[in-house]
């Protein structure tokens, strides 16, 4: 059921470096990561607290700047951005999932779903749109305010926002975090569908191996270094090594 | 709790706890400065008061029952004989005091002050301590002399030795000027801003008193000889009519008649400082509102750890008193500064406080700390109190929420309160006693409020603005005095606000929906750019002035120049202040995302429903003062205004996300909205009130003059109004006896009169030629007999006659303030209150009773075949020996009053700018606690791709919102108000009600902008947010 992955880059970190403070209280966030993310992948990047995951998804992402090294997403180097740009960036190539907090309640279903193409002053593909919709099963709840909605419907009306521009990449930093399993299974299988059906690239940051079995390659970061890498992974190899990073 | 805590969270947030001072130290500051500056000006005329009367024992002047001291009948000459031939009486010394006594300077100028008086004096020679001290020069001391003080001296053009012309009452006449003086001390001359000339007694008897009399006579005892038992003396020799007394209680009369003006200045000044601490006290509420509604979890946890309810409020509470403190130590210290200043300005322009300190009663420290600890934790129980229900179980939800406790319902208790309110508020309206009506409107207002809650919660909403509304009816129905029927307006006012605050939380979804779209982009757009513009014009001026002033200090430099480049240094900033908001609105304006093409037919829609909307308005208007022109307007504006409607249907209806998320971000809050909103409102409320009753004034003043005035030409002082102002008669005849000239007719008023004897009521008159006035004006006579036309004729209103069951050919009695019974006889009725005011006689009984008084008023009628030119030349040729008067063609008299209910409206507003400013900084504190809250979502939306520059627009779109709706409704108000001022104050002053429609739309585009401002800060700060910071913000 599964292509293999294309090996065209979605995005790629090159010596990624990130250090916070300096001196005595220097802390090497990341450490000279070199990383690509093929598109059509899905991956997942797993990892002891602080061991830098998140970081690395934000400086990926645009959201924050690397000390030293590169991003590049698509064939924009980041570096060379200007803030300005880092947001359309972020607005027509990246997609966001967050673990809580992805709607502006404010806003209803469809108009959080459809709102990067709002802001950029284009007209969303209803087609795609209504499809996405439909996959995740929001039909008859597009109108509703985020209050209204479950935890699961509000983190399957961000999944649907992340893929309305089709973006080059969506990250999801840890995006059943907050949610019961059998929920957060419908998620991560949704996800899945749209790496397999639409060929769309995801990073997801998790710590939990039965999530990161949705992946088809993991990246394990420890002290800011990439230290292993799994393909096609199942629950027990990620928990084994995971035991086996301490 | 601790106070440990309360100090922790005020200091915690230190900008915030100076935003949330802000508003009330602003009021603190201003009440302290009113206090401060009156407290200064009442020293200073206590000490002017001593100085008048203070160089004698006894004073002897005539006895009058009623009226002015000014209007008083002149003392006879021989009088003088008889008191000094009294035992113990060391000197006689006759005084003469003569308002509007104005010398002209070499240069032609008319030395006019501007509100002190112009007088002329008698020098005295006869007291061993005179008031008038020779600094150059001598006294004068023949009937060609005359001598000034050295202030007015040092203003104009004089020299000594030369001759300078003096306008007086009587004709004008030349004067050798032989010395200046200085008054009450030899070295500093002590006459707060006045100007004095000086002749001998004889002279000035002649001149400033037509040989009538001397105005009093002061006593000085011979060395040892016991006051008391001398004024004994001097009573017992007084003819009927007259009256002594002390030196002691002169001054305390006069510093009495010094403290009544000042005192009203005060109640004036103080009416402002009000309006702004109820402005700064919806500000507080609202802070403290958001603050309680922030921290809800966090106090929920206290809650949860064992803090009681009564502990909570007692902490929020704790940090309100710390608000307050600080608040009211920098309000007073800032308020004395502003004291300081007020006196400082005072000083600069001709009138000079001397000689006191700056005064600080205790009083004022009392009032400032009332004023700003009242205020504070009065706005602050509301919400401390509200905190005291948060549950613990707050703790754990995100989604707790400030209830309101509603009491419950009895209707027994919740009646009786209610109309117990209403007995108290008719038991103060029939007593018509202001005080009465000023203590117990209030109570009656409140105990409405608390009952109707009890009665039913829907209904409680409604139930005090309802209140207000039926008190701004009750005082339109009710035959109240005037003064009474003002209260009763300002209670009604004050309840409507409170009530409208209440009831707009529900309002404000569906107005803030309905603006919150098209129509306030396009307002945005089209008032930015008139003002960028207007900011690029004087940007650009005031740049190249202030390149040529900095050149010019080069060559040239100086203090003042130096002042004045980094004066234009500032202008440049205010400039770029106007141009960046201009700019901003029009940015703002295309939150909308459209293109061009879009914003151009919505520009078009919005311009032919805004046309609507005001042809509407002023068809209603017209309505209400059935103004059968205006009403056919109606239609034709509601038909613009359906086919805007219509039109609309071809404008996108979507909107960009920012556009809507602004929008919905006023309407998720509606309390917190609404209640910013309503400062504001009260702000422009009152602005639009006092401009409603400003342009009636004037269409009452333009109706008379097309309706009822027929002369051509009009001869007028400045001083307007100003019971003391007259000229001389001269002019009148002059001005008769020219070709040019048909017929001249003299005014005189006085608010005092004369008294019906019938029931000693004292009254307001007129005085003009009777006969030659048909010609010039016309009062709108029900009944005129001219054959009645005679010395002691009185035309009079229908309103009087009708009180006083007079006819035409009734005869009267009435007194003058010299004891002289007159009986007039009734020759017309008439309805038009606006021209004479109730009551006129002829000029002719006036001069017999008020014999030194000058002409107050002219009007000129153009003789047969005569044009404008040649008439104008000739009266002018005339007037140019009176420089302090005016002529003016009907046009430019029109223009003449217009001006000076400007300049009276611009006064008034200038004085609300400090309210609104205080409103406008709510809105501000508003929207940054606000973005504060929000910064997870502002986060948010940043990481998915808005931009800092759309995150501007949204914000400053959601302050627009604010300031338009808090707009909208004071608006309305406040028209509501000046239509019912207009109809309550008598028809002698206002009698045509004229809603400038305009003016008040003009008044919404500046809340646009002020809205823009307002959220500029906030704006910043949302656009400068750190994403990533923001997103992971609890």
């Amino acid at each position: 059921m599964t292509d293999a992955p294309s090996t065209t880059p979605a995005a790629r970190a090159v010596g990624a470096t990130k250090i916070y403070g300096s001196g005595d209280t220097e802390v090497r966030a990341l450490d000279g990561v070199d990383v690509t993310f093929n598109k059509g992948d899905f991956t997942a990047i797993m990892g002891p607290s602080g061991s830098g995951k998140s970081t690395l998804m934000h400086c990926m992402a645009g959201l924050d700047d690397l000390t030293d090294g590169e991003v590049v997403i698509g064939e924009t180097a980041l570096s060379t951005l200007s803030e300005k740009d880092l947001t359309l960036l972020r607005r027509d190539n990246v997609g966001f999932v967050f673990q809580a907090f992805n709607l502006v309640p404010t806003l209803s279903a469809i108009e959080n779903i459809t709102l990067p193409m709002d802001l950029a002053g284009t007209t969303p593909d209803q087609g795609w749109v209504d499809q996405v919709i439909e996959t995740v099963g929001l039909a008859n709840r597009t109108t509703h305010r985020p209050n209204e909605l479950s935890g699961g419907q509000q983190q399957r009306v961000a999944v649907s926002r992340a893929l309305a521009t089709r973006p080059e990449i969506i990250f999801a930093d840890e995006p059943t975090g907050n949610l019961d399993s059998t929920t957060g299974n419908e998620i991560l299988s949704f996800m899945r569908s749209a790496v397999d059906e639409f060929g769309q690239t995801i990073v997801m940051v998790t710590h939990d191996p039965a999530a990161a079995s949705y992946a088809n390659r993991v990246i394990f970061l420890v002290d800011g270094k990439i230290v292993d890498e799994l393909r096609e992974p199942t629950p027990d190899a990620v928990l084994d090594m995971m035991k086996s990073l301490g | 709790m601790g106070f440990r805590l309360i100090w922790r969270n005020v200091t915690a947030k230190p900008f915030r706890f100076l935003l949330t001072c802000s508003a009330v130290t602003l009021g603190v500051m201003f009440t302290v400065g009113v206090f401060v500056f009156t407290d200064s000006l009442r020293a200073t005329f206590g000490d002017l008061a001593d100085d008048i009367q203070g160089n004698f024992d006894i004073q002897v002047r005539s006895e009058i029952p009623f009226g002015e001291r000014i209007d008083a009948p002149q003392v006879p000459v021989e009088l003088s004989d008889t008191l000094a031939a009294v035992e113990g009486v060391e000197a006689v010394q006759p005084r003469i005091i003569s308002f509007n006594t104005i010398a002209i300077d070499g240069e032609g100028e008319a030395q006019v002050t501007l509100g002190p008086p112009n007088l002329g004096v008698n020098w005295e020679s006869d007291t061993p301590s005179p008031r008038l001290f020779v600094r150059e020069g001598r006294e004068p001391r023949s009937s060609t002399e005359m001598a000034m003080d050295v202030d007015a001296f040092a203003d104009g053009t004089f020299e000594i030795g030369g001759t300078y012309t003096v306008l007086t009452n009587d004709s004008p006449r030349s004067f050798e000027l032989v010395g200046t003086f200085s008054f009450a001390d030899p070295e500093t001359n002590a006459l707060v801003g006045a100007k004095l000339i000086a002749f001998d007694t004889e002279s000035a008897l002649e001149i400033l008193n037509r040989n009538e009399g001397y105005d009093d006579l002061t006593v000085v005892a011979a060395e040892g000889q016991d006051v008391a038992t001398l004024l004994a003396r001097v009573q017992a020799a007084l003819p009927d009519g007259f009256e002594a007394l002390t030196s002691e209680a002169a001054a305390d009369e006069q510093a009495q008649d010094f403290d009544d003006f000042i005192s009203r200045f005060q109640t004036f000044l103080l009416v402002f400082a009000f309006i702004i601490l109820l402005v700064s006290a919806f500000v507080i509420y609202n802070v403290f509102s958001i603050l309680v509604g922030q921290r809800i979890r966090e106090l929920g946890l206290l809650r949860a750890i064992g803090a009681t309810g009564r502990q909570v409020t007692t902490a929020l509470l704790g940090e309100a008193a710390i608000v307050a403190m600080f608040s009211t130590v920098v309000g007073i210290a800032t308020g004395i500064g502003l004291g300081w200043t007020l006196r400082w300005l005072l000083s600069r322009f001709e009138f000079a406080p001397q000689g006191n300190d700056l005064l600080l009663e205790p009083a004022t420290f009392i009032w400032g700390a009332i004023v700003g600890v009242g205020v504070t934790m009065v706005s602050a129980i509301v919400p401390s109190f509200r905190a005291r229900d948060i549950s613990p179980m707050a703790a754990l939800r995100s989604d707790a929420r400030l209830v309101h406790r509603q009491p419950a319902v009895n209707t027994v208790l919740g009646g009786s309160i209610v109309i117990v309110s209403w007995l108290i508020l008719l038991f103060a309206l029939i007593s018509d006693n202001w005080q009465l009506v000023l203590l117990l409107g209030p109570i009656a207002a409140f105990g409405n409020t608390i009952g109707s809650r009890r009665l039913n919660p829907g209904v409680a909403r409604y139930s005090t603005a309802a209140f207000g509304i039926a008190l701004l009816l009750l005082s339109l129905i009710l035959d109240l005095g005037t003064g009474t029927v003002l209260i009763l307006l300002g209670v009604a006012a004050g309840t409507t606000f409170l009530g409208v605050a209440s009831i707009s939380p529900m309002w404000a979804p569906g107005i803030v929906g309905a603006l919150g779209r098209w129509p306030l982009a396009i307002l945005l757009l089209l008032v930015g750019v008139p003002l960028t513009l207007l900011g690029a014009a004087a940007t650009i001026g005031c740049a190249v002035l202030f390149v040529i002033r900095f050149v010019a200090l080069f060559t040239d430099p100086g203090f003042a120049a130096g002042v004045e480049v980094v004066g234009f240094g500032f202008a440049i900033t205010f400039a770029l202040g106007l141009l960046a908001l201009g700019l901003r609105c029009i940015d703002t304006s295309f939150i909308l995302g459209w293109r061009i093409s879009r914003v151009i037919a919505a520009v078009f829609v919005f311009l032919v429903g805004a046309v609507g909307v005001v042809l509407a308005l002023t068809g209603l208007a017209g309505l209400l003062t059935l103004e059968t022109a205006e009403i056919a307007l109606l239609p034709v504006g509601v038909v613009l205004f359906g086919a805007a409607t219509c039109l609309r249907r071809f404008l996108p209806t979507s909107m960009r996300a920012n556009a809507r998320m602004a929008r919905e971000n006023s309407r998720r809050n509606p309390d917190r909205t609404a209640s910013a909103a309503t400062a504001l409102m009260i702000g422009l409320a009152l602005v639009s009130t006092a401009t409603v009753v400003a342009s009636s004034f004037k269409a009452t003043f333009a109706d008379i003059l097309s309706d009822s005035v027929t002369s051509d030409w009009f001869i007028s002082g400045n001083a307007q109004g100003d019971p003391t102002f007259n000229f001389s008669t001269d002019l009148a005849r002059d001005l008769d006896m020219l070709d040019e000239t048909d017929t001249v007719v003299r005014y005189r008023f006085s608010f005092e009169a004369y008294r019906t004897v019938v029931n000693q009521e004292v009254q307001d008159s007129s005085a003009t030629d009777l006969a030659n006035s048909l010609e010039h004006l016309n009062p709108d006579f029900v009944e005129l007999d001219e054959s009645l036309i005679g010395r002691d004729t009185i035309w009079i209103h229908e309103g009087f006659a009708a009180d006083n069951l007079l006819e035409i050919g009734d005869s009267f009695e009435i007194e003058f303030p010299d004891q002289v019974v007159e009986t007039v006889t009734v020759g017309g009725i008439f309805t038009d209150a606006s021209i004479y005011g109730n009551r006129v006689i002829s000029l002719e009984l006036w001069q017999d009773r008020y014999p030194t008084g000058g002409d107050q008023f002219l009007s000129v009628t153009t003789a047969n075949g005569i044009d404008d030119d040649r008439a104008r030349a000739a009266i002018l040729a005339i007037t140019d020996s009176y420089p302090q008067l005016n002529v003016d063609s009907r046009e430019e008299f029109q223009e003449r009053q217009e001006n000076s209910i400007d300049q009276a409206l611009v006064v008034i507003n200038v004085l609300l700018l400090v309210a609104i400013v205080i409103a406008l900084l709510g809105i501000a504190i508003t929207l940054a606690l606000s973005v504060f809250e929000r910064t997870r979502e502002l986060g948010l939306v940043r990481a998915v791709g808005m931009t800092s520059r759309q995150m501007t627009r949204m914000v400053l779109f959601e302050g627009a919102i604010i300031a338009v709706f808090g707009g909208f409704l004071g608006l309305i108000l406040g028209t509501l108000f000046g239509a019912a001022a207009v109809q309550v104050i008598p028809d002698a002053f206002i009698s045509t009600l004229d809603i400038p429609v305009t003016d008040l739309m003009q008044y919404l585009a500046i809340a646009a902008i002020a809205g823009i401002g307002a959220a500029m800060v906030p704006a910043r700060r949302a656009a400068r947010l750190n994403v990533l910071d923001a997103i992971s913000h609890e």
